[in-house]
């Protein structure tokens, strides 16, 4: 029996809502309203004249996962979704934007998995088949990826070659400068001030208030910091002399320095160590400095995005020489064998001595002595790929940046609660809210000129 | 307990068979193939013939049916060796400049008569983000591309070569979800600073990947060629995270 010969049957059992002309098309290979759909390397001919290319864009997209967003062009003329195909035309839809990169999106559906609204049954398609049932195929394509947002211009701001007074215009800069106004005073009293300007009565308002409003104005150019490369966040303390630093490091496949499996010392003298090519996501240390010197305040996350704002979740990592510490920190980053002063060297040298033992120090169980305290230990929790040292390697050869694509654990504050709460165990942000503070404040300022 | 209406036009235009004691190869240029494991979407094309599933029937098996299988069959040559040192040295001068990935649309002339087909390449307009810093341009791994018009009217968008750095040749998740419907072939670089850099290869027939061997679709490659010089032009850098937008005039388009 001929192909031919067997459609017969399951020709007559199909669609009976299809409309008749469009069938005797198919039927009888009526070439005469042929379209020639092009989607890439995709060149079907189909039975659409007549139709519009909204019609034909629905189609390709059902049937070749064609991008709806894709431009339509007949026979080269880029066309409207309104217009109507002719027979013998050609239409083409062009993919008008794409995203690349070794980098895991920023949204991903989740695993579609067996959905049952999606399965069918498939003896009841041949039952409906066999039965005269109009047809109705799921062929809509399974699991579609989330289509690339729209376009978004780009900003002007993000050209760094654009200097600010080209953007704004050279003489476009307003007079900030407040006129004096005669008889203005301000007194403080308790949490309260009052300004009073003559006659013309005056206002009241906080001391707090006060606080935020200078802090609003903004510090001067002597105080400002140029952030060292990595560096996504440095907050000052204590006039400058406590600084909270957010280093974040690029994911990827990085060659550490790891305990031997059959190492029988836990860290010290005699241990036997590896070096190992493991999968990383982004890595956050956030590290509190004083005079320049670490505090012993510092930690290590990660994340499987780049920070945006200070309100964005940190991730536990799968570290040793990292976990709980008895003083508060979630994730405490052991840096006690980082050799030299700091002090006196510059922000990026600084910066640099910090990751550089971070990635170059070998990672060993000395916190893991009594119990497994470190993150290591949970990494199998996360993924079976991190059930140990040996596995995370063979994962990482197949799939460098695999580590981007795990649910790693989310620790309880964002990257900016976590730095703020740091801080404060070494240099709590002073709260203004009297007469007195203002003063002791005014006074600190006055001391350290 | 059939979730979707599928456009009932469709019937008019693609046959369907099962998978039984009668079926034969493809002999029609697009048909569906119902088996016991699911529906299948067979067609030929001047480019490729491929079958894909197109939906599962989850843990179901149909007496009198037989299983049926994804498959291609390319009928593509390898692209030749002068692009692909052309896009090697393109690759290889914007991770020097920039630190960063770069892409080239890949074009392929539908066979006519007994002359022979041709490939093409294009650089679309292009913009990878990064930060700046004091050393220059640190590129992130990701690229944003525009389209770009086809060398001629004979010519079809046949996929993609893109590079990902000194890092290593795969298609991460960003470039499969780029793909998806992108029916073609699409070939990441990796190690682009090595002296020889690494391929890794896949065809796209909907939203299937079938991986190729790399020496079925690229020529080796010998000796440098440095690519067109229209090309550099279109990548630019742009800081923050890029999305598929470009900027009205700020990167020029393909002629």
């Amino acid at each position: 029996m001929t192909q031919q010969q067997r459609r017969q049957p399951q020709q007559d059992l199909v669609a009976t809502s299809t409309p008749p002309v469009a069938r005797a098309a198919f039927f009888d290979q009526e070439r005469s309203s042929q379209v020639r759909i092009l989607a890439g390397a995709q060149v079907q001919d189909m039975a659409l004249g007549g139709q519009t290319v909204a019609e034909a864009r629905s189609l390709a997209g059902t049937v070749f996962a064609v991008d709806p967003s894709a431009q339509a062009f007949v026979d080269g003329r880029r066309v409207s979704d309104e217009h109507v195909l002719a027979n013998g035309q050609e239409l083409e839809f062009v993919k008008r934007t794409g995203e690349k990169g070794a980098h895991r999106p920023l949204e991903r559906d989740p695993d579609p998995g067996p959905d049952p609204d999606r399965d069918m049954d498939i003896a009841e398609v041949l039952a409906a088949l066999r039965a005269g049932r109009t047809l109705q195929l799921p062929l809509r394509p399974r699991a579609r990826a989330r289509r690339v947002p729209a376009p978004e211009e780009r900003r002007v701001g993000d050209d760094p070659t654009v200097g600010r007074a080209e953007r704004a215009g050279d003489a476009s800069q307003p007079d900030r400068r407040v006129r004096p106004i005669r008889g203005l005073s301000l007194e403080v009293t308790g949490d309260e001030l009052v300004w009073k300007r003559g006659a013309r009565g005056g206002g009241r308002a906080k001391v707090h208030d006060l606080a935020a409003s200078l802090a609003d104005v903004g510090s001067t150019r002597d105080r400002w910091l140029v952030s060292p490369r990595g560096v996504r966040l440095m907050v000052e303390r204590d006039e400058g002399d406590v600084v909270g630093v957010v280093i974040e490091m690029e994911p990827g496949p990085r060659q550490v320095g790891w305990i031997s499996e059959t190492s029988e010392r836990p860290c010290g003298a005699g241990t036997r160590y590896a070096v190992r090519r493991l999968s990383f996501p982004w890595v956050v240390l956030v590290v509190v400095f004083e005079s320049g010197e670490l505090t012993d305040l510092q930690q290590a996350f990660y994340r499987t995005q780049p920070l945006g704002s200070a309100g964005d979740p940190l991730y536990y990592s799968n570290l040793l020489n990292c976990m709980p510490s008895t003083h508060g920190l979630e994730a405490k980053l052991c840096l006690r064998k980082m050799p030299g002063r700091l002090a006196d060297l510059t922000w990026e040298e600084r910066i640099n001595s910090v990751t550089e033992h971070f990635w170059e120090a070998s990672f060993n169980r000395s916190a893991d002595i009594d119990e497994h305290k470190s993150f290591y230990w949970s990494g199998g929790e996360v993924d079976a790929r991190l059930a140990d040292v040996t596995a995370w390697e063979r994962a990482t050869t197949a799939e460098p940046y695999f580590a981007l694509g795990l649910p790693w654990r989310q620790a309880p504050f964002s990257i900016g609660e976590t730095l703020e709460r740091m801080l404060d165990e070494v240099a709590p942000r002073p709260q203004i809210e009297r007469v007195e503070d203002l003063v002791t404040a005014l006074q600190r300022r006055q001391r350290g000129a | 307990m059939i979730p979707e209406v599928f456009p009932a036009m469709v019937h008019a235009v693609f046959p369907v068979v099962s998978k039984d004691e009668h079926f034969v190869p493809l002999d029609v240029s697009a048909r569906y193939v119902i088996a016991a494991n699911g529906i299948f979407l067979e067609q030929r094309t001047p480019f490729f013939a491929a079958a894909v599933r197109v939906d599962r029937v989850a843990g179901m098996r149909v007496e009198g049916l037989e299983p049926h299988a994804e498959w291609l069959e390319l009928a593509l040559p390898p692209l030749d060796s002068d692009y692909v040192a052309q896009a090697v040295s393109f690759f290889r001068t914007v991770y020097q400049r920039w630190g960063g990935e770069a892409i080239l649309l890949l074009f392929r002339e539908r066979p006519e008569g007994e002359r022979p087909a041709r490939w093409a390449l294009d650089a679309p307009p292009q913009l990878m983000s990064g930060q700046w810093h004091a050393d220059g341009f640190h590129a992130a791994m990701r690229l944003a591309y525009g389209s770009c018009d086809k060398p001629g009217p004979a010519y079809v968008r046949a996929g993609s070569i893109h590079s990902h750095g000194a890092g290593a040749a795969y298609h991460s998740d960003t470039d499969v979800q780029d793909e998806v419907g992108g029916a073609g072939l699409h070939i990441t670089v990796g190690r682009v600073d090595a002296a020889l850099p690494e391929f890794a290869a896949s065809f796209v027939v909907g939203e299937t990947r079938f991986t190729v061997p790399v020496e079925d679709v690229l020529a080796p490659l010998e000796a440098p060629r440095d690519p067109p010089p229209h090309w550099l032009p279109r990548v630019a850098p742009a800081t923050g995270h890029v999305r598929p937008a470009l900027p009205a005039g700020g990167v020029p388009r393909c002629a």
